[in-house]
């Protein structure tokens, strides 16, 4: 299980936060993300520099098999290349708010995949796009 | 250029502080005239003096202050490879269109800046959506975005509508504004994501050229004897000609990708996210280089919520509001 602080894995990929829906963008693999409920809480819990583990065992203090479910989504956010290891611990900001979130009765670890715009998100930004547009309007030639 | 603009005595400056889409802006500028020009067309409320702004945004001519042209000297520039260069350095610019035009803004500050050698240097299509560029810089830090859209909307809920120029999105407005409908915008509309999707408005003026006047019966006559703009379009603050049909802000159900179809039924059709992405991305600020890996990230946040349709224009104004009533309408149940 992955353990220690995460970042997101600048450049490669960006995310923001909209309302509470986490949509994260990998711009090597042409992949995107949409994490809601417990997943968005626990990106959140990760980005703000809780540590993997912490997260992982504040939800598995009151249900084990749902923190063995974080533990896993844990995985799959740096498999994916949207998260990667902290070098350096930072101190975290906040609470960890997955376990409220998941006592509160969002514990529904919801990340839907997109592929559907790998020809977009992998235009070479240098020899196939508009000049004068820019990326990622590709130029007709290309 | 930002130390200089800092340093520009009070008294050569003309302000103003007051609340754009609910964000308190200060407005300065060299010349009182432009300031006055660009205040009736910009959709604001206004704020007491003491207020402290969360953004500023200066419109300076270096004329007016007896300052030299600010003029790009270096052979050889990529507006993607220029941009990324003051992206780097913390600053958003759009400069160089054209000489003597700077356009910038802090990314970190919320100030933005344009410096100008004389006022016949200003953009002519700036002042029809003033200040359009900086105020995209200062709402994509607060997750929204200025959009080159229109909008329609029933009760404070309605669609986009988007497109590039001359695809319908004014004439689809004034459609649907002459048969019951309500608006937040005909050409930019400040679109965010913080509690879902949202329109507000951000203009105050809506755009048609005489054809498009012509389609709707009796407002060329209370028109009157209006100039055309530089694109040969009439501007009216459609307040005035449909009064309750101008919202401050509206609940987003939909975007509608119209396009001149002709017939007398309007037709929609689905459109794939990416094929939204794409054309919406290109709608992000109009002439802003703002193809952005976050600008694309908010278009695909805002396509996971919204669906998309391209909608085949009828010939029929009456026919064309009535589609779009429907489509809203049956998004709400």
């Amino acid at each position: 299980m992955t353990t220690g602080q995460l970042a997101i894995a600048a450049p490669k990929c960006v995310a923001d936060d909209f309302n509470g829906e986490i949509v994260a963008l990998n711009l090597e693999s042409g992949l995107y993300f949409s994490l809601r409920d417990l997943a968005g809480a626990v990106w959140r819990d990760l980005v703000a520099g809780h540590r993997a583990e912490d997260v992982v065992r504040a939800v598995s203090d009151s249900d084990p098999a749902l923190g063995g479910e974080v533990g896993a989504l844990v995985d799959r956010l740096l498999a994916e290349g949207l998260l990667r290891p902290v070098a350096t611990d930072v101190p975290a900001t906040g609470d960890i708010t997955a376990a409220a979130f998941a006592a509160a009765g969002a514990r529904a670890i919801l990340v839907d995949t997109y592929d559907d715009m790998r020809d977009l998100v992998l235009t070479d930004p240098v020899h196939e796009v508009d000049e004068e547009a820019g990326w990622p309007t590709r130029r007709e030639d290309t | 250029m930002f130390d200089r603009a800092e340093n520009v005595p009070p008294d050569r400056l003309h302000a103003v502080t007051v609340a754009i889409c609910g964000l308190a802006c200060r407005i300065r500028s060299t010349n009182a005239d432009m300031l006055a020009l660009y205040l009736r067309r910009i959709a604001w409320t206004p704020l007491p003096p003491e207020t402290v702004p969360a953004c500023r945004i200066d419109l300076i001519f270096a004329r007016d202050l007896g300052w030299p042209s600010w003029e790009w000297t270096e052979d050889g520039w990529a507006m993607h490879i220029y941009d990324q260069i003051v992206t780097d350095a913390g600053y958003h610019a759009a400069y160089p269109y054209f000489p003597r035009q700077w356009i910038v803004g802090e990314a970190d500050t919320g100030r933005a800046l344009y410096l100008l050698d004389d006022v016949g240097d200003l953009p002519a299509w700036d002042s029809g959506s003033p200040f359009r560029i900086p105020l995209h810089w200062i709402f994509s830090a607060r997750k929204g975005c200025l959009m080159h859209s229109a909008s329609l909307g029933i009760d404070g809920h309605g669609i986009l509508l988007a497109g590039p120029g001359g695809s319908g999105k004014s004439g689809t407005t004034l459609a649907g504004l002459a048969h019951g409908l309500s608006t937040v915008g005909d050409d930019y509309v400040m679109v965010d994501l913080n509690e879902g999707p949202f329109a507000s408005r951000v203009y105050r003026m809506v755009k048609q050229d005489a054809a498009g006047v012509a389609r709707i019966p009796g407002l060329g006559a209370r028109l009157g004897e209006r100039r055309t703009n530089w694109q040969g379009k009439f501007e009216f603050d459609p307040d005035g000609l449909f009064p309750g049909a101008v919202r401050d802000r509206m609940r987003l159900h939909g975007i509608l990708l119209p396009s001149r179809g002709g017939g007398d039924r309007s037709a929609l059709e689905p459109v794939s996210r990416p094929g939204a992405v794409r054309l919406l991305s290109e709608a992000m600020s109009g002439e802003a280089p703002a193809q952005k890996v976050e600008a694309l990230l908010f278009v695909v946040a805002l396509t996971l919520h919204l669906p998309t349709y391209r909608m085949r224009l009828s010939t029929d104004p009456a026919e064309i509001a009535s589609t779009v009533r429907s489509f809203i309408e049956a998004r709400l149940q």
